[in-house]
């Protein structure tokens, strides 16, 4: 039962992200995403983690894919226009996707079925309530999470920089 | 005492250029963005006080904090590096006739907070801080390339940058993945020493039961050290974004960013792949991936000087011709001894004055003809001949000729390759570098051999011209006695001698 | 005066350091740096080597040497010393530049960094010369370049840019071969000696006694699936055979030599060639003497092409500077013939001929420069007469065309005569073949000089070309003490080959036993 949810998530997972790419319209694309992350939050609960299932849904299929759509409808985007330069399925640039992505999946293939199980997969498995992850957050890794809130920090400072209007540079011309 | 006290005071100098970063972004806030030459020399004076704290640490032995940080002499030098290489780009943005005086206090905090990411990449064998560190490094120089957003060409280099940036993170995190879910570690050490009992964990069980599965990680994760060096065929996005960013930071990406990655490429092989490893299997594997790395540092120096010979534009010509230079110094992550890893090290320095040099020149070029092409400085070496003749020893330098400091770094590479049984590597080499010779003199071919027919007067920068040329003097003043660099890298030797 | 090798070669350096302080006005006190700069060298170089004792230079030993620590992370030094072989380079040396520098008292362009890169040019040199470890010896023969490409590409002729790039390429590619086959000597230098590990005499005796092998070089030196001994030759010889320059590597020379300005043909032929046929000695020959004992025909065989090549193409030349250009190619080739035979008659020959040609082929270049100054063409066939109205410049022509066919009283005569003769001294039978070969070289030197001096100065005079000044005293000055040296070395030929005499003498011992 559990190894049939897993292929047919899996299976939901693939073709939700597919889509995503090749939905010319990008509602369509963004719902393709939200389909995507729930496949992948039910991939997590079976392998154990239920933290990371919930705060996949909540964070990332709720509060991120609202803010998508948002944008999505306030910005119009409904319906480009044909070689409005959003045309990403360039006949010439097709092969080199395909390509990119066979060696990906080989890789994956060879990587993990290559060897038959993942061991140290088997030992998280047991780890992963809200309690445990607390006690390893502001633990052993209190480090790492504290580079990432620099990180996002960072990562602000970067958006609005890039995003603020050149205001000053107006006025001093 | 309390570890975490005593973690906090080994990681001071982090803490300090986090503190820096946040005092420069309220305090631009406060002044509402006016004048921001206030905040460059106040980033100044911060970098110089994180310099002095680093540089008395050189020489304590290692010791690892939080069970991730290493504090070692290894990471020291490349944080002194990172300050040392961002304090002269924060000079170039101060000495930058084309950049605005206002409203540019973000420019410095985020230099800062690459920097942070920088100290984060180098001081750690854990991947998860490694990853971290790299974002950082990363996510603040998407939006360096793009600081002259309302310049085509700089918004389109931040483009590339994110989407190869992404991309190759996203490839290095998957091959993290995998490793971690094979070793059932992220400690690089850990990885290299643990021998798991009744489960396989750790690396060598990993390669006696199946090496094919790590060595298609290990080949994930070195794409992502190859995009931050810009090694072939991850350096596609090199001479656009080099291209477009602002040339101050096209300098920190040339010289810090790839320093970082030299840094953390340079631990990673250290820890997994040490030429005297004590397995077996671990020898045999480590010979394959220094092969990978050799063959990579054929083509990417060869791919580099070539592309090279037909650019334009110096800065172009420069992204391509710091291709290259991640080329020779893979010649000494190939051998993977502590001599090779000390003279990538030794050439790194070298890299660090020549580079500056060559981009600062670059850059007054810009100020005084508005053009980077190498065209447009006909005659210009009569001109402002001190600068020029700066510019010649930097040329020199790059090209590897005694007596700069580029030579000598050149000859250590070349004497580990020889002695490490790579000698056709290093005939490789030897041949780029006289390819190389032929655009480097392109330069002063058209600074000093061709007249010139432009009437405007050089630019009179005396501040910015003195710090060129004290690069270019230390460029031959260490070129003709390298023993004291040399001595400070064997003391920062990462694989001890 | 025991640093003297220093001095002489420093004091250039100083005053390239003055010159660079100096306004760009004050033209005249430039030129007067650059004579004095030029001038102590000479006086000291020709005291150095008039109180010379050959012995000093006996059993592979040197003279005022000086051994100091340079770069310890490498064992490094800075190690310098003179013997027989190139003390008469030093003082030849000394005295081009130092004629150099009134040469060049027509260029207009620049004067002040002409002279300051002429002065640079000239430390570089010296440092070949008396360098005796191998990584200073490296530094001073890179070094050498710079000032020679922007010599050539900022004051030379029409094509100076592609002339420049040319020259400075060639030898960059053959340089760093050199610096491969150098580094692979190091690390074997490690063990043998650990304190000097770049020291060319400790290499000499290391090889002599047949351990430079590359037996402790990874993968036993092999190379490209080549042994040690074949490839560290190669590399070593071609890095000094694209200097020399030896047929096929010559192509860089007439056109670097075309297009440089006088003086600095002057010098590229006097001097910078001589560099070559020196690193071979010095630094090729003796470090390998197997492979060099084995492969000692094919050099002479390259000796001889270029010799027969060289003469031939020079004869098919219309322009007046690249005929002698050619010529030396030709008359280069008598050092490798020489050196090759392996026998004290032919090394003595090939190290004379250095000197020989250094002196008249500088000379040659300075006929050309001054026809070239007056007319502003170079075609040979475009002249005719000139004996008229420049009868000093025509004698002094004869003369030195004279030296450069190897007329007996010559230098040039009896450089020649003691290589052909050295060489068919070999055991080696197919040596003598050689000799009758690099005959007809000689042969076709004689027409093609002698052929030249008809077309300049025979014949009818050209209308264009009878109010032509004759030589003025600057280039008078210039050009007769090469012609002086030419005469003296060819009535006294022991003055010079008495200095050489010991140190060959131990070269040749050295290079017959690589052979055993």
């Amino acid at each position: 039962m559990a190894n049939l949810l897993f292929y047919l998530m899996g299976l939901g997972a693939v073709i939700g992200s597919l889509l995503v790419v090749t939905s010319k319209n990008p509602i369509t694309s963004v719902l393709s995403l939200l389909g995507t992350f729930f496949c992948l939050a039910t991939i997590y609960l079976l392998a154990g983690f239920q933290f990371l299932a919930a705060a996949q849904i909540l964070v990332y299929g709720g509060a991120i894919m609202v803010l998508f759509l948002f944008v999505v409808m306030l910005l119009n985007l409904g319906h480009p226009e044909e070689g409005s330069g959003l045309e990403f399925m360039n006949k010439r640039r097709m092969p080199f996707a395909f390509a990119a992505s066979a060696m990906l999946i080989v890789l994956t293939f060879a990587g993990v079925l290559g060897q038959g199980s993942a061991p140290g997969a088997v030992e998280l498995a047991h780890m992963a309530t809200i309690g445990d992850l607390a006690g390893l957050m502001f633990g052993s890794f209190l480090l790492p999470f504290e580079a990432a809130s620099i990180l996002l920090m960072g990562a602000a400072v970067a958006v609005i920089v890039l995003a603020k209007r050149e205001r000053t540079q107006a006025v001093e011309r | 005492m309390n570890p975490y006290i005593e973690g906090m005071q080994a990681l001071a100098p982090e803490l300090v250029l986090t503190a820096l970063a946040l005092i420069v972004l309220v305090a631009d806030l406060l002044t509402k963005g006016k004048d921001s030459r206030r905040m460059g020399y106040l980033t100044l004076a911060g970098l110089a006080v994180v310099g002095g704290m680093l540089a008395l640490r050189l020489g304590e032995p290692s010791q690892t904090y939080f069970g991730m940080v290493i504090v070692d002499s290894f990471g020291t030098f490349f944080k002194l590096f990172t300050v040392a290489a961002v304090a002269v780009v924060c000079v170039f943005i101060l000495s930058d006739k084309n950049e605005r005086k206002n409203g540019i206090g973000e420019y410095y905090f985020l230099l800062l907070g690459a920097s942070v990411g920088i100290f984060f990449m180098v001081s750690t064998n854990h991947l998860l801080l490694l990853v971290l560190g790299l974002e950082l490094l990363s996510l603040a120089s998407y939006a360096l390339a793009g600081f002259h957003k309302g310049q085509r060409k700089s918004a389109e280099a931040a483009m590339k940058y994110v989407v190869f940036g992404g991309l190759s993170a996203g490839i290095m995190v998957y091959g993290i993945s995998l490793l971690y879910g094979m070793t059932g570690t992220l400690d690089l050490a850990e990885m290299a020493t643990l021998a798991g009992d009744s489960i396989p964990t750790g690396l060598v069980p990993q390669l006696y039961l199946s090496a094919m599965p790590v060595g298609v990680a290990m080949v994930m994760i070195l794409a992502g050290f190859a995009y931050k060096m810009s090694v072939v065929p991850f350096h596609f996005w090199t001479p656009d974004v080099y291209e477009g960013s602002p040339t101050p930071v096209t300098t920190f990406l040339a010289v810090a960013s790839k320093a970082a990655g030299v840094a953390a490429l340079l631990r990673f092989v250290g820890a997994l792949f040490p030429v005297d490893g004590v397995d077996e299997i671990i020898m045999w594997y480590g010979d394959r991936f220094g092969m990978l790395i050799a063959v990579l540092a054929a083509v990417t120096m060869t791919l580099g000087n070539l592309s090279a010979l037909r650019q334009q534009s110096l800065k172009r010509m420069l992204a391509y011709s710091s291709i290259a230079h991640a080329g020779y110094i893979l010649i000494g992550v190939a051998t993977r001894t502590s001599e090779g890893f000390d003279a990538a090290m030794y050439y790194m320095t070298a890299y660090y004055f020549m580079n500056l040099g060559a981009f600062g020149v670059l850059l007054y070029f810009e100020s005084a003809l508005g053009s980077d092409r190498i065209e447009d400085m006909r005659g210009f070496g009569w001109k402002s001949p001190l600068i020029s003749i700066a510019m010649v020893a930097f040329l020199v330098s790059l090209t590897g000729l005694p007596p700069t400091i580029g030579f000598y770094g050149k000859y250590l590479l070349f004497k580990v390759g020889v002695a490490e049984g790579l000698g056709w590597l290093v005939i490789v080499a030897a041949l780029n570098s006289v390819v190389s010779l032929f655009y480097y003199f392109s330069v002063a071919k058209s600074l000093f051999l061709k007249e010139s027919n432009d009437e405007r007067p050089a630019l009179s920068q005396p501040l910015f011209a003195g710090l060129l040329t004290a690069i270019g003097v230390l460029t031959i003043f260490f070129g003709l006695f390298p023993d004291s660099i040399q001595e400070l890298v064997e003391m920062c030797s990462l694989l001890g001698s | 005066m025991e640093n003297i090798l220093s001095v002489i070669t420093f004091i250039p350096f100083i005053g390239m350091l003055i010159i660079c302080c100096l306004p760009k006005n004050s033209v005249g006190l430039i030129k007067g740096v650059a004579l004095v700069a030029t001038g102590i060298p000479l006086i000291l170089a020709t005291q150095l080597y008039f109180g010379y004792d050959p012995m000093a230079g006996a059993d592979g030993a040197y003279a005022y040497v000086e051994q100091i620590d340079w770069i310890t992370g490498i064992g490094a030094q800075y190690h310098v010393g003179i013997d027989g072989i190139s003390l008469p380079l030093v003082w030849l040396t000394s005295i081009l530049l130092f004629l150099g520098v009134p040469a060049s008292f027509g260029i207009q362009k620049s004067q002040k960094a002409y002279y300051a890169l002429l002065l640079l040019l000239e430390v570089g040199v010296f440092g070949v010369f008396i360098s005796l470890d191998y990584f200073l010896f490296y530094v001073f023969w890179e070094i050498m370049l710079l000032p020679m490409y922007f010599l050539i590409g900022i004051w030379g002729g029409p094509r100076r840019e592609y002339a420049a790039i040319k020259f400075f390429l060639y030898t960059l590619a053959g340089s760093v071969l050199l610096l491969i086959a150098v580094i692979a000597l190091r690390l074997q230098m490690t063990d043998i000696a650990p304190e000097t590990p770049f020291s060319i005499p400790a290499m000499v005796a290391a090889a002599s006694e047949g351990l430079l092998t590359g037996a402790s070089l990874p993968n036993g030196g092999l190379l490209l699936g080549m042994e040690f001994s074949t490839w560290a030759f190669w590399f070593l010889f071609i890095g000094f055979a694209i200097k020399v320059p030896v047929f096929p590597f010559h192509t860089w020379l007439p056109d670097a030599h075309v297009q440089a300005p006088t003086p600095i043909s002057v010098i590229l032929a006097g001097i910078l060639l001589k560099l070559g046929g020196y690193g071979m000695m010095r630094a090729c020959f003796p470090i390998m003497p197997v492979a060099f004992y084995e492969n000692a025909y094919i050099l002479a065989i390259l000796g001889v092409i270029s010799i027969v090549y060289g003469s031939f193409v020079a004869l098919g030349q219309t322009d007046f500077k690249r005929m002698v250009a050619y010529s030396s190619v030709s008359h280069m080739g008598y050092v490798l013939l020489g050196v090759g035979a392996m026998t004290v008659w032919g090394a003595e020959g090939a190290a004379m001929q250095m000197f020989a040609h250094g002196t008249s082929s500088a000379a040659m270049f300075m006929v050309v420069g001054v026809i070239y100054d007056r007319a502003h063409h170079r075609d040979l066939n475009g002249f005719g007469g000139l004996s008229q109205p420049m009868p000093v410049y025509w004698g002094l022509t004869t003369i030195c065309f004279f030296a450069g066919l190897g007329l007996p009283t010559m230098s040039g005569f009896i450089a020649e005569a003691l290589t052909l003769v050295g060489a068919f001294q070999s055991d080696d039978i197919r040596f003598q073949a050689l000799v009758l070969i690099s005959i007809i070289g000689v042969v076709i030197t004689a027409a093609f000089l002698l052929w030249a001096i008809q077309r300049v100065f025979l014949g009818t005079l050209n209308e264009k070309y009878k109010d032509y000044p004759d030589m003025n005293f600057r280039e008078i000055f210039c050009m007769v003490p090469l012609l002086i040296l030419c005469i003296v070395f060819g009535i006294f030929p022991n003055l010079i080959l008495d200095v050489m005499h010991p140190s060959l003498d131990h070269l040749v011992t050295l290079l017959t036993a690589g052979g055993n």
